[in-house]
């Protein structure tokens, strides 16, 4: 039986827990994997894929298209995700908000393997929606763009962060994948008095700015400080700010799928089901709240209607 | 960029907004990757940062770039590792980094140039087996990113069938020749053991160098050495010559039976193509 995912939290699944997870079998609404660590048909961790896929849902996250390089995307990189779409059948592909690709004289194109940032502009906003239709177009279906977290940022800008995806979804037909943890790394290195308040507000506006149903899927994870900055590092429990700000995110726009991830210092297995069913409870109460809210807007209006 | 993808770009982002950005990202890639951290932003580059914490900042980005790219390092090069050991090895990957930025986004991509870079180094030349070892794990990391031997009987009907002047041999993808002044294999099997026996390894450098066939058998990359009849058949059919010439190029005291027995059972081969049909299809 394939396990639903709708609505619900699912892990990351790593190579360290393969065996194990195949084994037990957990009860998560998904797995996502990083879709370059899948790129070989050809290899062992392609036959763990096909067997996890037999019994899960799968979403693909990619980290390597970097979607708002202005020199364009990688198309063999691009063909390899586009085969990978086809043997996987994913519920959801995704990738980030970054650039990592430029031309560089005298050495070609350079590919710098990270997540880089960009400023929120026209002329990025342009580069993305090129680059996203591109894909779109070769996956024959809608992608979901990761907000980042951010260690350097510019000063020129022509929108704010949310209204740069609001603006990005509309134009490219893309949704979001919305990382809480990212927003709080960034209002944490910003400097802001009131790190949660500063990712709400920023969640409040995104609501104001964007259909509804722009985030598609919810990243979780943890963060630490290191030296001056806080890294998004994927390296521990989820914060409790960030489970606040989770929070605020699913009243804002209701239940979505939710991703623990953990990439860093990789714990056992049982940690990771232990945050997943944390965000199940949190997914489950805001449904409850909305059908007990919706129950009582449609008390109200019976009650109006027979008035 | 590819012409498919530099007409789709053309259409939605070539305008000047768009070409500040190629700009000021090509400003911050060259940043990246300079031998030196640059002490203060440049000015196309309009980060808002300054002093300690554009400092952090690019510390971040580019620490994070060289530990995926020796964690990637490391899963390619292990012999090479186990041979330098850990801080060695990974002073190597930075060099590497900065000198040949990758091309993909795919770090299990990276490391084509290593042993390159290897025989470039001043410092390593004590260890001139040091690239060939590094070439062997090359070789044995790719061919795990090839498919497997489709051979069909049919194949080998051709073979017992037709003329050798109309046909060619296909070698697998799957498969490396590897030509070596080291003896690398040795080196390669001494440094699989957790605890490195010193005198084993003196001993395997006084002994002649031979050359490697590599191939994928199942999820696993296999190794073995050979002799120089086989390289010269190997050769052969790796240019993609008719099979009567590359039984020409073998001594005469080859044996292509056994040769072709073991292909079969190992998958080095993936087609017997009739001629001039192979030459349309050849690698």
């Amino acid at each position: 039986m394939l396990i639903e995912s709708t609505a619900r939290a699912g892990i990351g699944l790593r190579q360290p827990h393969y065996r194990e997870f195949r084994a037990r079998r957990p009860a998560v609404g998904f797995v996502e994997v990083h879709s370059e660590n899948f790129f070989n048909p050809h290899d062992a961790a392609a036959q763990v894929l096909a067997a996890v896929r037999a019994e899960y849902a799968v979403s693909l996250h990619g980290v390597g298209l970097a979607l708002g390089s202005a020199c364009g995307l990688d198309d063999e990189h691009l063909d390899r995700l586009t085969a990978l779409v086809a043997r996987t059948d994913p519920l959801r592909v995704s990738d980030h908000a970054c650039f990592a690709r430029a031309s560089w004289a005298g050495r070609g194109t350079v590919h710098a393997n990270d997540l880089l940032p960009v400023a929120f502009t026209r002329g990025s906003l342009a580069v993305f929606v090129a680059n996203v239709q591109h894909v779109q177009e070769r996956l024959r279906r809608p992608i979901l763009v990761e907000n980042l977290s951010a260690y350097l940022d510019f000063a020129e800008r022509d929108f704010s962060e949310p209204g740069f995806f609001a603006e990005l979804a509309r134009r490219s037909g893309c949704g979001l994948l919305l990382d809480v943890n990212n927003l709080m790394v960034n209002a944490l290195n910003a400097g802001a008095d009131d790190a949660q308040a500063a990712v709400c507000a920023w969640l409040d506006e995104l609501a104001r700015r964007a259909p509804p149903d722009l985030v598609g899927e919810i990243h979780l994870a943890g963060h630490s400080r290191q030296h001056e900055l806080v890294i998004d590092d994927h390296s521990c429990v989820v914060s409790a700010p960030v489970w606040s700000a989770y929070a605020h995110a699913l009243r804002c726009f209701g239940p979505r799928p939710t991703l623990i991830e953990w990439d860093t210092s990789l714990p056992t297995l049982d940690v990771l089901l232990d945050e997943a069913a944390h965000a199940q409870d949190l997914l489950d109460a805001e449904a409850h709240a909305r059908r007990a809210g919706n129950a009582m807007r449609a008390t109200h209006a019976a009650a109006e209607c027979a008035s | 960029m590819t012409t498919r993808h530099a007409h789709a770009a053309a259409r939605g982002a070539s305008g000047p907004a768009a070409r500040r950005e190629a700009a000021r990202q090509q400003a911050l890639l060259r940043v990246l990757f300079a031998a030196q951290p640059a002490p203060a932003p440049l000015p196309e580059l309009g980060v808002r940062q300054r002093d300690q914490r554009w400092s952090a900042g690019l510390a971040a980005y580019r620490g994070n770039g060289l530990e995926h790219a020796v964690a990637a390092l490391r899963a390619q090069f292990p012999t090479v590792l186990a041979m330098l050991g850990e801080a060695p090895f990974d002073a190597l990957c930075a060099r590497y980094w900065y000198a040949y930025p990758p091309q993909q986004g795919d770090l299990a991509r990276i490391g084509a140039e290593f042993p390159v870079c290897i025989a470039a180094q001043d410092e390593l030349r004590p260890w001139p087996w040091l690239a060939d070892s590094a070439r062997l794990d090359r070789a044995r990391w790719e061919v795990l990113f090839e498919a497997p031997s489709p051979l069909a009987v049919q194949d080998l009907q051709r073979l017992a069938e037709c003329d050798s002047a109309c046909l060619q041999l296909c070698l697998a993808p799957g498969t490396r020749l590897l030509e070596t002044r080291w003896p690398v294999f040795r080196l390669w099997q001494l440094h699989q053991a957790p605890n490195i026996d010193g005198a084993a390894l003196r001993a395997a450098l006084r002994q002649p160098a031979a050359p490697l066939w590599i191939w994928r058998a199942d999820m696993q990359a296999q190794c073995r050495e050979i002799s120089a009849n086989e390289v010269d058949w190997l050769r052969a059919l790796a240019t993609g010559t008719r099979l009567d010439q590359a039984l020409d190029a073998a001594a005469a005291d080859f044996d292509v039976a056994a040769w072709l027995q073991a292909a079969v059972q190992h998958g080095w081969i993936d087609g017997v193509r009739a001629w001039p049909e192979a030459s349309a299809t050849s690698r």
